[in-house]
């Protein structure tokens, strides 16, 4: 009994040892309504700002949201025409003047729906806006500011805009491109495309050269020194490759995994994020990997300091990892930063004036701080208090059953200690089959393998969802932005007026039946490999094709 | 595969589907009664022991994998006979489907457990009218995943390869483990009562014989 005691206590003060790593605290949190936050909050001295992403169907559509630190609403600005997820990274621009006029302090917000929109930080009412193309979708990358000037990545190209007043510089066609960040150097702008070039425009909006790359380059080039580096996606894996900007000579310098995060570069260190993990670079005279760390990191980081950065582990039941960077660019350390609402996520934290703001798919806006408030304490409380009981009733059967054990009663003592390890795989079944699953299939099949070719080209590079109806197939093409198996088939049902029906069970949500018709049950296939996960649990790629056929 | 749990196969047209039952029930039958000799007693108090492991696992339904079944067809195989146990099988199967949901996948799942009853004839449980606990538990594990594999045969198709059954069966693994445990918590909580029971039916049984006709042991 001693030892049961003495293996209780420990179990039990290992549970109240803090969750994270740093020494933040829970201080508020803010639920957004529907919706992902898909890309980093921003912040300033006085407010946090963050928007809303998701297929927005009926009266709900995206929002900017500001609050203030202490966790206030202060406005919302809502976009009204947009349908399609929204993930350009919000910037905020200091008040200023420059040739093209003036301007007042600015949240810079690109939308789905091609818009380009100058915000008032303080009550968020509109400055200026600009349209942009839109075909399936329009703005997703990231703006550069260019002095009193802001570049946009348009849906097919780029536009500068002037800060004052948004009137057009100059707009140019080049090719498709998907969260394609915009970087200036060498005197030109640069960014990629789903077409596979890294585009060079110079600041007069003429395109100088494209340059063929192997695959998809779905962030913004990072300057390091003379050379652009990039991480190139393909359909399962990824290319870190550099652009030398002195010689015009592109090299591939690690083959790497699949659905690239945007890099990050810390002092003269470049951190790569894909589905295999964590991969650092340096260049002297030329690039090589310095250190990779397993994890899955495919959307934004973002450093804390000047050797500690932020990675959102993009898997369920994850939280976000806090790495420390070394003197020679490895990775020295490596914790976790785990919140209520962990799970699927790719929006890395803002940091200001002592406060953390962080967000994920659950579309819940957390601020941390130094000093935790009562509210977040008493749910971190609760919290703790059930896992207590939880700790407490598992400790009591063991003890229990080593009781009877003691007493020479064995049958009882397997009984006890046999109903509370099912009763314990019972609750962890839920997690354990989605990790076990995620581990099994981790990479499905290109999407080309599944392409019809009498589909219309339009759909190439987009989400398409095949339903095999007993008396006919009907397929969605031309869908976007979805991140998961269940807002796209939600979306392409919606599109053809198909009612699906579904039901939420401990192991996620279950799609019974699709246009009445239930059968033996339906599955579905991620470019021809069998689904793995729950609906709501499978991540999407932005080129897939999801099938649904009855069992 | 959460999403193919609910799927087990092709849909059935209902001439199919009929059968099908028929011939789950006639395959039943002719094991309940053929081989040696049924007397009343046995038959009653096997039928209720159907009705009641069926209405055990419609009830346990919530808790995903954990099957009654699987044991109670270890131990009606190793005190009745391989035949009475695939009997058992087929017809707690088939009751308990056509509660929870009925199709193509019965089928397979009569054939684990029926699989799963004559490992349990064979596997001598039960040693000079003492029941072998830890042997049954370990053959409760194994039978756990048989029923696993045999159960997911019910997905196979056509078009599938090898390595994707591979895959089929590996993402299932989770739920076969919990299955093997809760045949673990059935052993140490029912088994002994079971094979009480059992021992009973098999001992009236073996004395209506002994006094009628003597056909030879069921196995």
């Amino acid at each position: 009994m001693r030892r049961i005691a003495l293996l209780s206590s420990l179990l039990l003060a290992a549970l109240l040892l803090p969750v994270g790593t740093a020494s933040w605290s829970s201080n508020w949190s803010a639920d957004l309504g529907p919706g992902y936050i898909t890309t980093s909050p921003v912040a300033d001295e006085q407010r946090v700002y963050v928007r809303t992403s998701g297929f927005w169907t009926g009266a709900e559509r995206p929002e900017v949201k500001a609050f203030s630190h202490d966790g206030s609403l202060e406005w919302t600005y809502r976009s009204n025409t947009t349908t399609q997820h929204d993930m350009a990274p919000l910037v905020l621009k200091n008040a200023g003047a420059g040739s093209c006029g003036s301007w007042p302090d600015l949240l810079l917000v690109g939308w789905a729906n091609g818009e380009f929109t100058a915000l008032h930080p303080n009550n968020g009412t509109l400055v200026w806006k600009v349209s942009t193309q839109v075909d399936g979708w329009g703005i997703t990358g990231a703006p550069l500011l260019d002095d009193d000037h802001v570049v946009a990545p348009t849906r097919n190209g780029m536009t500068r805009l002037c800060l004052a007043d948004g009137q057009v510089d100059f707009s140019v066609n080049l090719s498709l491109g998907w969260r394609n960040g915009i970087t200036y150097a060498d005197g030109h702008y640069w960014t990629g495309s789903e077409t596979g070039h890294l585009w060079q425009v110079d600041t007069d909006g003429n395109v100088v050269a494209s340059h063929n790359l192997t695959g998809q380059l779905r962030h913004a080039p990072v300057l390091l020194d003379h050379r652009l580096l990039l991480h190139v996606q393909h359909a399962t894996s990824s290319t870190i490759s550099t652009y030398n900007l002195t010689s015009g000579v592109l090299e591939d310098v690690h083959a790497s995994g699949a659905s690239p995060a945007l890099p990050l570069l810390m002092g003269e260190t470049v951190v790569f994020g894909d589905n295999e993990g964590l991969t650092s670079v340096r260049c002297l005279s030329t690039c090589s990997v310095l250190d990779r760390l397993t994890t899955r990191v495919n959307g934004e980081m973002a450093s804390t300091s000047t050797d500690e950065f932020y990675a959102p582990v993009n898997a369920p039941g994850e939280g976000w990892l806090v790495v420390q960077l070394n003197a020679t660019g490895g990775f020295s350390q490596a914790a976790s930063f785990s919140t209520p609402h962990d799970g699927y996520g790719t929006s890395a934290p803002a940091k200001a004036d002592g406060w953390l703001f962080l967000g994920n798919d659950a579309g819940v806006l957390m601020a941390y701080s130094t000093t935790p408030s009562p509210t977040e304490s008493t749910e971190a409380e609760e919290q703790n208090g059930w896992a207590l009981l939880g700790m407490f009733g598992v400790a009591l059967a063991i003890g229990g059953a080593s009781w009877l054990a003691r007493d020479g009663r064995f049958s009882g003592a397997w009984r006890m200690f046999s109903l509370t390890v099912l009763a314990v795989a019972l609750l962890m079944l839920p997690d354990i089959s989605k990790t076990w699953n995620s581990t099994l299939v981790e990479d499905n099949p290109p999407a080309t393998s599944e392409w019809d070719d009498s589909w219309p080209e339009a759909w190439l590079g987009t989400q398409i969802v095949v339903f095999e109806l007993p008396e006919e197939t009907i397929t969605v093409g031309g869908l976007v932005g979805h991140s998961t198996v269940w807002s796209l088939t939600e979306a392409a049902a919606q599109n053809e007026g198909l009612p699906v029906v579904t039901e939420e069970t401990g192991l996620g949500l279950y799609l019974l039946s699709i246009n009445g018709t239930e059968g033996s049950g339906w599955e579905y296939f991620l470019n021809g490999g069998r689904g793995a996960l729950a609906v709501d649990d499978a991540t999407v790629d932005s080129t897939v094709i999801v099938r649904w056929s009855l069992a | 595969m959460f999403q193919a749990l609910g799927a087990h196969g092709p849909v059935l047209t209902p001439l199919a589907s009929a059968l099908l039952d028929i011939t789950l029930v006639s395959v039943a039958f002719a094991f309940f009664v053929g081989g040696s000799r049924t007397n009343r007693m046995t038959m009653g108090m096997l039928a209720t022991m159907v009705v009641a492991m069926a209405a055990l696992r419609v009830l346990m339904q919530p808790l995903p994998n954990v099957q009654p079944v699987t044991v109670a067809a270890l131990l009606v195989g190793a005190h009745l006979g391989a035949r009475r146990g695939v009997a058992f099988a087929i017809l707690a199967t088939l009751l308990s489907n056509l509660l929870i949901s009925h199709g193509w996948w019965t089928l397979f799942q009569a054939a684990g457990w029926g699989i799963v009853a004559v490992i349990g004839a064979r596997a001598n449980l039960v040693q000079n009218g003492q029941l072998q606990l830890q042997r049954l538990a370990l053959v409760s594990v194994v039978s756990a995943m048989v029923f696993g594999f045999v159960s997911t045969l019910s997905l196979v198709t056509s078009a599938m390869t090898p390595s994707a059954f591979i895959v089929l069966l590996g993402q299932g693994l989770p739920f076969d483990v919990v299955h093997a445990l809760g045949n673990l918590v059935f052993v140490v909580w029912m088994a002994p009562s079971l094979h009480h029971f059992l021992s009973g039916l098999a001992a009236s049984e073996n004395e209506s014989l002994a006094v009628g006709e003597v056909h030879g042991l069921d196995a």
